[in-house]
């Protein structure tokens, strides 16, 4: 059959040469075959990924050109389309022979495909279907791959999750191991410093100051640590609240005095911001102050002030506690608020730092959906902040 | 639009499950896992009263497999599942699945098939039981609202859009131990209706004497 239009005084175009070609040059595999099987045609893809000549294929049985088709889902698929006149789209999750198909530089990967079977009517009523192969063999090896880089996290989150847990319990249990002794070596130590035993020589007064405050700084390690780990498993339970934030600065300020007074330190409070309330845990957002006021009053010179403000900027409170010590250097700051990030070693002793405090108040602060961090210059002292939402009271 | 009666919604609801059942059984030879097909009730509604009573069942994204149909009943039919579930339910059928959160290529075309397959199932039963011949086209993947995918597979321009009447068949799905719910939308001009009203009646009769 040859199709023609004229369109105005354009000249007669044959259209059957343009469709052949069009056919025959597709970029994907193109069979049409009767109703009995029988190829009728075969583009030039077929040849390519066959090796079967278009003449040798055409008038041939496509279950005898295949024998392995006969009686599969596809031959099926082919019938069915045939007698019902409904198109079918075999995938290749659920087909696994198909056409025996190979790439034309590479003869022994066989493609992977997916096949569309589309029923053909003519006008005479004779029974046709076409099938469009497309290779899909490159995004099906993608996606095999990516299946293998997904199984293999999926392996490694589990054994992480698996050290990441034994190294939870193992913390945990260490650490309760630890304190219960410690807390009676303490306790012993106190009675003895108390006098308890009776009046005891210098030598041995100053030996026992000595192993007192060790035995208070590693109890307050180990408290630290079970903090922590208690914040980063999720084990830790806040509570929130709707607190004035002047509350939480005066009362930081109260409970840090003996400290300040210790070190020759003053603590000021510039003016808070007024009727300003934040949806917090009271207990932890002390800590977070308690650690930041202790850090700068260790580093604070004596007779300095270390300057407490707040402020609201937009929808976010901000609180700042300043110092004019010894300031943090810059290579030290992304470090900071890891656990154990503390500056220098040496100093960690001298000031009775630990190095967890900072990673408890930015594991904290977190919770609060904020944020902590550090403006500072060497030698010109350090101003840490935080910023929280603040809570519209009354809303 | 001419509402059905009893007799014709069971007689239709029959047809149907009959179509399951043989959509069940070339699925269970494909996947090689037992599957069962059942349709507990279908309804005959406007497209807005579809694309509500949808929104209403699916809060969110589908994800669709549509195909034309053509013959004395002319129209466009979806297989509709809620798209968050639509990553359990390809999972089911294939294996070595990738666990991502949306459907990959391969994922979308199990899908495609396991719609082609339930809507060409539902479709033979119809032209069997009617003894008519329903062609049908090659099924397309789509995700969107409800909203949206009706409207794409109206068959009428914007302003005719109210005389879509929508065949509703809700399918539970059996597919090893897990149920899943999904529905099978026949989208028609309200002339194909009475032409499914005429055949429903036909075959009521045959079946009857």
């Amino acid at each position: 059959m040859s199709f023609s239009f004229k369109s105005n005084s354009e000249p007669v175009y044959e259209v059957k040469p343009l469709l052949n070609e069009v056919f025959n040059e597709g970029t994907s595999g193109q069979i049409v075959v009767d109703v009995s099987l029988h190829i009728v045609l075969w583009n030039n893809w077929m040849e390519n990924y066959t090796s079967v000549k278009r003449e040798v294929a055409i008038g041939q049985q496509l279950t005898d050109l295949y024998p392995q088709l006969e009686g599969q889902h596809i031959h099926r698929a082919i019938q069915a389309a045939l007698q019902t006149g409904k198109a079918r789209l075999l995938s290749p999750a659920f087909n696994k022979v198909t056409l025996p198909l190979f790439k034309p530089h590479e003869k022994d990967l066989l493609v992977e495909q997916i096949i569309h079977i589309k029923p053909l009517s003519t006008p005479g009523k004779e029974c046709f279907c076409l099938l469009q192969v497309t290779d899909v063999t490159a995004s099906i090896q993608r996606e095999k791959m990516l299946r293998e880089v997904a199984s293999e996290a999926a392996s490694l989150r589990q054994t992480a999750e698996h050290i990441s847990e034994l190294k939870s319990g193992f913390v945990t249990m260490v650490g309760h191991e630890l304190r219960t002794p410690l807390t009676s070596i303490i306790a012993s130590l106190g009675l003895l410093d108390g006098g308890v035993v009776g009046e005891l020589p210098e030598k041995a007064r100053s030996l026992i100051a000595v192993a007192k405050s060790n035995s208070e700084r590693l109890s307050t390690l180990i408290n630290d640590i079970l903090d922590i780990e208690k914040i980063e498993t999720g084990k830790r339970e806040f509570c929130f609240t709707a607190i004035p934030i002047e509350d939480v600065l005066r009362r930081s300020i109260e409970i840090s005095q003996p400290l300040a007074e210790k070190y020759g330190v003053k603590l000021v409070l510039e003016p808070a911001a007024e009727n300003v309330c934040i949806l917090a845990d009271f207990d932890s957002l002390m800590q977070v102050m308690d650690n930041l006021l202790s850090n700068a009053i260790k580093y604070e010179q004596v007779g300095q002030p270390v300057i407490i403000t707040s402020h609201v900027d937009g929808n976010l409170l901000s609180v700042s506690v300043t110092d004019s010590g010894p300031g943090i250097p810059e290579s030290f700051r992304p470090n900071l608020f890891r656990p154990f990030g503390q500056v220098d070693c040496s100093d960690q002793r001298k000031n009775g730092g630990i190095g967890l405090g900072l990673a408890i108040c930015k594991a904290i602060i977190e919770e609060h959906n904020g944020m902590i961090d550090v403006e500072s210059e060497e030698g010109k002292g350090a101003c840490f902040f935080f910023q929280i939402p603040r809570y519209h009271c009354g809303v | 639009m001419a509402a059905l009666n009893s007799i014709q919604k069971n007689g239709l609801t029959k047809v149907f499950n009959l179509g399951m059942g043989c959509a069940a059984n070339s699925m269970s030879e494909i996947v090689g896992t037992g599957i069962k097909i059942t349709v507990p009730y279908l309804e005959l509604l406007s497209r807005q009263e579809a694309v509500s009573q949808l929104a209403h069942l699916f809060n969110g994204q589908l994800s669709g497999v549509s195909q034309d149909f053509f013959g004395p009943l002319n129209g466009s039919v979806v297989m509709l599942i809620p798209k968050d579930k639509s990553l359990e339910f390809v999972r089911l059928f294939v294996r070595d699945s990738i666990p991502l959160d949306t459907l990959t290529e391969f994922e979308e075309e199990a899908l495609s098939e396991v719609g082609n397959i339930t809507m060409n199932a539902c479709l033979s039963k119809l032209a069997d039981l009617f003894e008519e011949e329903l062609s049908s086209s090659l099924p397309i993947y789509m995700v969107g609202a409800s909203k949206d995918i009706l409207v794409k597979k109206s068959l009428q321009s914007m302003s005719e859009l109210n005389q879509d009447v929508v065949l509703l068949l809700h399918i539970d799905f059996y597919v090893g131990s897990y149920v899943f719910d999904a529905y099978i939308v026949f989208v028609m001009h309200v002339i194909s209706v009475k032409e499914l009203h005429k055949l429903l009646d036909n075959l009521l009769e045959r079946k009857g004497s």
